[in-house]
Parts: structure tokens; C-alpha cells; sequence
């Protein structure tokens, strides 16, 4: 247990001196920006555009810095040693997602009422769907982990890491944006927010085990 | 002949598969030809119209099979990951790997000749309606599992890695079709065949319909028969250079 | 012949569409067939020759 809050702390003081968070939100920033001013060009700038663009814009930056998570210690022997020692390798993948969803989700999180106020959306609806995402967007962190495992060694694994992983985040997105509309529309359904962190436990319980059988094979 | 075998598992020898493969393609290719050619020209040329959906109802030949074979493909998919997972037979990930490229264009074309026939019926090419998208997501979910192999050399790792893509892939994308359908019933259809009578279209379109679906399983297994052996080869090959240049 | 009415059109262009898709597959595993066929061939021959 005292292993495993040292490598929390590692992993979040190494996140954080590679300056992770401020990649993160200005890309972020930069993509809801963009997206939001090719829409203002065509007139198109709803309240409901705008949950897109953010659910859309949080589900890419959740893959950006994945990349690095399992490569820089495949490379250097980390992961051998991982793979070799004592610790389970669940609970450092957990200890990983966890670290790379409080670097780049949490801080995109906490900036969407910043964000989207002047965009149009009231406060109190940007606080509840802040609170949504609070709830579902580790199933993100945490299942991109699969598409890290999946291409470790590959020179053009980035490319690759999007194309697995971006139809995984499907349920999470449809609920997610089905669930902001009806906030925006001031409208609750208690049944798919159920459905919705329900999916994100199942995504944060077993993830962990299918991505340590993936790192397993190449280990074999 | 084909001698009597103990189990199953004997045909997983790539040998054992390809003596038998090179007996059975001639007859699969046959009888495809027949029951493709027989099912078509009766679904086109001596079914009725229907009274609501005019000639349109034809594209019914094609449009089901395409759209039964292009789902049922990608279980195949999943259980051939799992038994190569499990038991390590290298003709059931060979054949996964085969069937792909199938599963992918049987996709599109469901998704084309629905898209031709919703247009007259429907008045749009392509809406968002439940039906629809999970055929986006299974387009997704083969191009995934097409790429995985495309972009890295066939080796056992490669295997094991597509193999899990792929069953990471069919848990997603059997959710994400329950996350669409849960919000909404959409515009499509019921089924068009299932097991108990009561729901299934008249008789006049159900029995071409079947020989329809026939004709496309066979030619799916016809197919998939020749890839197999292709890659069969393509492996003997590689072992053959491998052992040759040292 | 080939006249079903008001919807001659999308009929004809949905069963040529997915014979076309469907012979890139065809096409595509006959030419593959052959081609590993006959690689395995000289390969073969080059083994026997090599003894």
C-alpha cells in the first residue's frame, strides 16, 4: 500500500514536471475555439453545438498524452521490472490512469464553466454537466490505457492509439451528450445517469485487467 | 474421401485443414453459383411489388444478407479470437484475420443498399436512427482490426494483440448499440426474419429471401476457405525463407 | 427486361453496387491465391536446386 502511494506520487510529480496539465487545456482551449468558430461562420452556434464540440473535445484530448503512459518505461526497463516484481500490474495501470486522468481531465473539467459561460451555456446547467463529466470521464482515462498497451514499440502508434480507441469511447460520448441536452433542456432522467456511471465503474473495474493481459504479451 | 475424426480440434492442424479445404472449395463454389443465381433472378424477376414499397422491396434480396452476414462475420470474428486466445490454433486466427476483409465490404454494402433504398421510402439517404448507427459502429470496429493488421507484420504478438483488439472491439460496440437503442426506436423496420412466424414478411419474399441468405453464407465460406489457404501459404512461405537465408 | 417500375433505378444501382464491392473481394483473393501459388512453386524449385 505504501509502494503503491509512492508511485501515486512519483508518476503525479513526473506528470506534472513534464508540464502535462498545460498541454492539455490549451489544447483543449484551442480545439473548442476553433470548432467553435468554423460553426459561428455557417451560423451555427446553439447551446447544443457547444455540448457536442466539448464532450467531442474532451474525448480527443483524453488521448494525448497517452501515448507516453506504458513507452517511456517500456523503453527505459520500467516495465520490465513491473512485470517481474511483486506489485500487481493492475494496480500500477490504476495508479496510471488515475494520474493521467487527474493531469489532463480534471483541469479540462474544471475550466468548461470558465469556457462555456461566455459561449452561452448558464452556469448552474455548465456546473451539472461538469459534474457528469466528473463522474464519467475516468472510463475515458481508463480505457485509452488499453490502446497505449496495444501499441507499445509502434513507431506510428499515435495514429493507431486513435483509431482503436476512438469508437470505444462511444457509449460514454452518446450518454454523456444525451444527458447534457436533457440538462440544457432542464429536463433529468435518472435512469441514464445511473446507466451512464454504471458504465464508467464497469470501464474502471475491468479495464485494468484486460490492458496488464495485453502488456503481458509483450512480455512473452 | 474425408476420413472419420475424433473431435473437432483435428481440423485446427493447418495440414488436416487444407487437404480437406482443397476437397470442399469446388463443391462450395458450385453450389454458391447455384443458389446466388437461383435466389436473385427469383427475388428480382418473379417476386411481386409490394403494395406500399413499390419494385423498391427488391433491394430486400441483398440488403438483409449483406446486413446478416456483416454482423454475424464479426461474432465469428470474436469467437475465432477467443479459440486462438485459448487453445492457440493457428488456422482459427488466420481465419480471423481472413474473414475481416469480408465482414468490412459486407458492411458497406448493407449500408449502401440501405442508404438507396431509404431514399424513396424514408426520403433520406442516411438518418441517425439506431439501426444506422450501430452499422457506423460496426464500420468503425472492423476498419480498427483491418488497421491493427495493416500496420504491423504478421507475427504471434500481432495475433494476440488483434485478437484482444478484437474483443475489446465487440464488447464496445454490442454497448455502444445499447446505448443508441436505448434512446430510441428509430424509423427502421423491425427484424425481417426471426424464428417464431408471427412477424416474418409474406411467403412470396421469404422463400427467395432465404436462398438469398444461403447463397451469401456460402459465398462468405467459399471465400474464406481460398483466404485461408492463401495465408496458410503465405506462412509456409515465410518459414520456408526463414529456414533457407538462416 | 430490366424494368420494375418507378424504382428501376435504385433496384439496378443497388445490385451493381454490391457486385462491384463484392468482386473487390473476389478479384482481390483469386489474385492473392494465385500469386502465393505460385511464389510457392519457384520457392520450391529453388529449395531442390539449392540441394
Amino acid at each position: 500500500m505504501k509502494l503503491n502511494f509512492h508511485l501515486l506520487k512519483y508518476e503525479l510529480l513526473f506528470a506534472l514536471a513534464n508540464k502535462g496539465i498545460l498541454l492539455s487545456t490549451s489544447f483543449f482551449i484551442i480545439l473548442i475555439l476553433i470548432v467553435g468558430i468554423g460553426f459561428g461562420q455557417i451560423g451555427e452556434s446553439s447551446e447544443k453545438t457547444l455540448l457536442a464540440i466539448i464532450w467531442i473535445a474532451i474525448s480527443l484530448s483524453s488521448l494525448l498524452s497517452i501515448k507516453t503512459m506504458f513507452q517511456e518505461d517500456f523503453d527505459d526497463g520500467t516495465l520490465d521490472l513491473y512485470v517481474l516484481s511483486n506489485t500487481s500490474i493492475e494496480t500500477i495501470i490504476f495508479i496510471k490512469s488515475i494520474v493521467h486522468w487527474i493531469t489532463t481531465n480534471l483541469p479540462i473539467i474544471i475550466l468548461i464553466p470558465l469556457i462555456s459561460f461566455p459561449l452561452g451555456i448558464t452556469i448552474y446547467h455548465s456546473i451539472l454537466i461538469c459534474l457528469v463529466m466528473l463522474l464519467s470521464t475516468p472510463a475515458l482515462s481508463f480505457i485509452s490505457t488499453i490502446g497505449a498497451a496495444l501499441t507499445l514499440g509502434e513507431k506510428g502508434g499515435n495514429l493507431l492509439i486513435s483509431i482503436f480507441i476512438l469508437p470505444t469511447f462511444l457509449p460514454i460520448i452518446i450518454f454523456g451528450m444525451k444527458i447534457s441536452l436533457l440538462i440544457a433542456n432542464s429536463t433529468y432522467d435518472i435512469m441514464a445517469h445511473l446507466i451512464l456511471f454504471a458504465l464508467s465503474l464497469i470501464c474502471i473495474a475491468i479495464t485494468p485487467f484486460i490492458t496488464s493481459l495485453i502488456i503481458k504479451i509483450h512480455y512473452t | 474421401m474425408i476420413k472419420f475424426r475424433k473431435n473437432i480440434w483435428e481440423f485446427a492442424n493447418p495440414n488436416n485443414f487444407l487437404s480437406i479445404a482443397n476437397k470442399i472449395v469446388p463443391l462450395f463454389l458450385i453450389l454458391t453459383i447455384i443458389t446466388l443465381s437461383v435466389g436473385l433472378v427469383w427475388g428480382l424477376f418473379f417476386t411481386p411489388e409490394d403494395y406500399r414499397q413499390g419494385s423498391s422491396v427488391k433491394i430486400i434480396f441483398i440488403h438483409v444478407p449483406t446486413a446478416f452476414l456483416a454482423i454475424n462475420i464479426y461474432f465469428m470474428m470474436f469467437l475465432a479470437s477467443i479459440i486462438w486466445l485459448i487453445r492457440r490454433h493457428h488456422v482459427s486466427l488466420i481465419a480471423a484475420k481472413s474473414a475481416a476483409l469480408i465482414g468490412l465490404i459486407m458492411t458497406l454494402s448493407a449500408i449502401l443498399t440501405g442508404a438507396i433504398w431509404g431514399k424513396p421510402i424514408w426520403g433520406t439517404y442516411w438518418a441517425w436512427d439506431p439501426r444506422l448507427t450501430s452499422f457506423a459502429i460496426l464500420l468503425m470496429f472492423y476498419l480498427g482490426y483491418l488497421s491493427i493488421w495493416q500496420a504491423m507484420k504478421f507475427s504471434d504478438k500481432i495475433g494476440d494483440l488483434s485478437s484482444w483488439l478484437c474483443i475489446v472491439g465487440s464488447i464496445f460496440a454490442l454497448l455502444s448499440r445499447y446505448a443508441v437503442f436505448f434512446w430510441d426506436q428509430g424509423l427502421h423496420q423491425g427484424p425481417s426474419l426471426s424464428l417464431d412466424k408471427e412477424e416474418n414478411i409474406d411467403n412470396v419474399f421469404y422463400f427467395p429471401l432465404i436462398i438469398c441468405i444461403i447463397g451469401f453464407v456460402l459465398l462468405f465460406l467459399t471465400l474464406l476457405l481460398i483466404r485461408i489457404k492463401t495465408e496458410i501459404q503465405k506462412r509456409k512461405i515465410n518459414i520456408l525463407l526463414n529456414a533457407r537465408d538462416g | 427486361m430490366l424494368d420494375f417500375g418507378k424504382y428501376t433505378f435504385e433496384v439496378l444501382i443497388s445490385y451493381v453496387g454490391t457486385f462491384s464491392l463484392v468482386s473487390i473481394v473476389i478479384v482481390s483473393t483469386y489474385f492473392d491465391a494465385k500469386k502465393v501459388k505460385k511464389d510457392l512453386k519457384n520457392l520450391n524449385i529453388d529449395i531442390l536446386n539449392d540441394k
